[in-house]
């Protein structure tokens, strides 16, 4: 027996290619006889996993988001200062021992910062007078990382726990550098698995399950013919566009079914309570807050989660995609939408002598009832 | 007498594997012998490295499956991106696939998955060997209502719509155990079940009719589930009739 927490979820997309197959054509399936767009798994699964959403509400809300971590390191080592004052810009005293040599200061930096991120690499400028201004500013920088990095708070303090023992003159190894990352590792995996063909001992069993996001009704695959302008075209004898093409799209409310398998997920993470209930809450942030990037550009289509539905029981879990087999139809599809759902959920309680609806919450933002927060704190309850 | 123990199987999408090699991830019809037996593993516990268990599973317990609407077959555009494994080696911050996406210089491998789109089927197992099976079906019928691991229809992406609704039914046959589960059968949105339809069963069980129509090769016998190997089966075939006795 395990608890499990269900999430439904509706999300209504303006015009949109989400996820496509290999025509560009967004995906399909059929539900019920009729036609649905469809958001594949794996494609919502990345889409939350990549966010900034999902790793800051990971790291809480406090953190520092940059690319000169690398190069602030090197600063604290140099100088003997603490890495939080220098983050902080504060005027302290030097509080360590200095790490006179500079290349031995720079090889730290590189060797702690490259865990969180790729950093630009390549030889230091040699004079220091000259770059004395530039060596903290400059996108080139050998120490910059190439994208901007989310520091937590921990992270911060176990990286100037280990400039500490560097000055110390401590040994520090390979694996102390790893475990300032640990945390962040194991929520990955434990929530979305991973499986390595080559080492098997490796492998972790996902803990939440996802299902593909389908419309709730009966959705054509629409064509968009365009053309694109040459601008010095001056209508003489070549008039015409400089391109013509076509372009296939979608619009729909989209119903998708997440089950977090609550026991399972703590024991990937080593029995932490603590952690997997913040990973919960990063993945219910997420799931609700980020669509997948496709297309974005030509449609801006993002959306947040319009009703969502979070239940919590041990009993066995089922999605409610079934109240969408008959495709919704009429002037009111969000509303009937959520009618179906909340019915057939009452339904199947009485049919199957279940009692989901007495361990449940729902947000509907379209009328205005609950909250994100509300959902977390009633998932989060023991 | 003979003790079935029933379990509906409805989704909006399945995935019930067959030979998988290279980018072609077919799904055959209906649901396959190990799909089930992995659901019934899921539902008590009993994970995938526990070859023992596993074996006694697969030992243990007879298999068949009635199709109630076969449903319509889809082929989906299935995209994996990940870093070249010679960088993510030299990489020591990937750790999490959005370090991994950060990385810039990834390859992505294609495939196509066929997916089993508004099938509606009965699965139905019972004991064969009753040295191997560890389980006794009232056992199984109960872990089904309070499973320790999510169940799916053969893709973890493929929840089940409905619950399996695991029952035990004693009866003289396989015919009658199938006939009176699906008596008032309600999928809660009208599904009508048709008069006549397809069974698949394997042998040394009384099916409670003439003789299979036809017999094929299946290769969903588990061998070993944590080297993921399957070994042929022989199915029967047969269309029966539900709505008389």
């Amino acid at each position: 027996m395990s608890e499990f927490i269900q999430i439904h979820m509706l999300a209504s997309y303006p015009p949109s290619n989400l996820n496509r197959d290999d025509l560009g054509r967004p995906k399909t399936a059929t539900v019920g006889g009729t036609q649905r767009i469809r958001v594949s798994s794996q494609s919502l699964k990345r889409s939350w996993r990549t966010s900034e959403a999902f790793s800051d509400a990971l790291k809480g809300a406090i953190g520092i988001r940059t690319r000169d971590m690398g190069v602030k390191i090197k600063k604290a080592l140099v100088e003997g200062r603490l890495l939080s004052d220098i983050l902080e810009g504060k005027e302290s005293g030097v509080t360590r021992e200095r790490i006179k040599d500079e290349k031995k200061a720079h090889e730290w930096a590189v060797k702690i910062s490259s865990h969180f991120g790729k950093i630009e690499g390549g030889k230091e400028k040699d004079s220091d007078k000259k770059s004395e201004k530039t060596d903290e500013k400059s996108n080139k920088n050998p120490l910059s990382h190439k994208q901007m990095v989310h520091y937590s708070p921990e992270e911060i303090a176990g990286i100037d726990d280990l400039l500490g023992r560097i000055s110390g003159g401590e040994k520090v190894s390979d694996d102390d550098c790893i475990r300032l990352r640990s945390d962040h590792k194991a929520v990955d995996i434990a929530l979305f698995g991973r499986m390595l063909a080559d080492n098997a001992a490796y492998n972790t069993e996902a803990a939440v399950q996802v299902s593909h996001a389908i419309t709730v009704h009966d959705t054509p695959v629409e064509d968009d013919y365009f053309t694109a302008v040459d601008d010095l075209n001056q209508l003489d004898d070549t008039a015409g566009a400089g391109h013509i093409g076509e372009a296939e799209f979608g619009a729909g409310l989209f119903y998708t079914y997440i089950c977090i398998n609550r026991d399972l997920l703590k024991e990937n993470l080593q029995g932490d309570n603590e952690l997997s209930n913040r990973a919960i809450e990063a993945l219910i942030r997420a799931a609700s807050m980020v669509s997948p990037s496709g297309k974005q550009n030509s449609f801006a289509s993002r959306s947040y989660a319009s009703y969502l539905l979070v239940e919590k029981g041990t009993e066995q879990p089922r999605s409610l995609a079934a109240a969408f087999f008959k495709p919704v139809s009429g002037k009111d599809i969000y509303g009937d939408a959520v009618k179906n759902l909340e019915g057939l959920r009452d339904r199947m309680d009485n049919a199957y002598g279940t009692s989901f609806k007495q361990s449940s919450r729902s947000m509907n933002v379209i009328d205005g009832t609950g909250s994100l927060t509300d959902i977390i704190s009633f998932v989060l309850e023991s | 007498m003979t003790k079935f123990c029933l379990i509906n199987l409805y989704g909006p999408m399945a995935g019930y594997g067959g030979i998988a090699v290279g980018e072609m991830r077919s799904s055959w019809s209906r649901p396959s012998r190990s799909a089930v037996l992995g659901m019934v593993a899921a539902a008590l516990g009993i994970r995938r490295d526990d070859e023992e268990a596993q074996n006694r599973l697969q030992a243990g317990y007879g298999f068949s499956v009635m199709v109630l609407q076969p449903g319509i077959m889809i082929q989906d555009f299935h995209t994996i991106q990940s870093v070249h494994s010679s960088s993510l080696k030299k990489m020591n911050h990937v750790m999490t696939r959005r370090d991994e996406m950060n990385l810039g210089d990834s390859e992505t491998i294609l495939s196509r998955r066929e997916y089993l789109c508004d099938h509606v089927s009965v699965a139905c197992v019972w004991i064969r060997d009753a040295e191997s099976a560890q389980f006794s079906l009232e056992e199984i019928a109960a872990s089904f209502r309070n499973p320790v691991f999510c169940l799916y229809l053969g893709r973890k992406s493929c929840p089940p719509a409905l619950p399996v609704h695991a029952r035990v039914i004693q009866a003289d046959s396989l015919k009658s155990a199938l006939v009176q589960h699906i008596e008032g059968f309600d999928l809660l949105n009208g599904f009508r079940v048709p008069d006549r339809v397809s069974l698949y069963f394997e042998d040394g069980i009384d099916i409670g009719f003439d003789d299979p129509v036809m017999v094929m090769k299946r290769r969903d016998n588990i061998l070993s589930r944590s080297r993921w190997q399957f070994s042929d089966r022989n199915e029967y075939y047969a269309r029966i009739s539900v709505s008389e006795v």
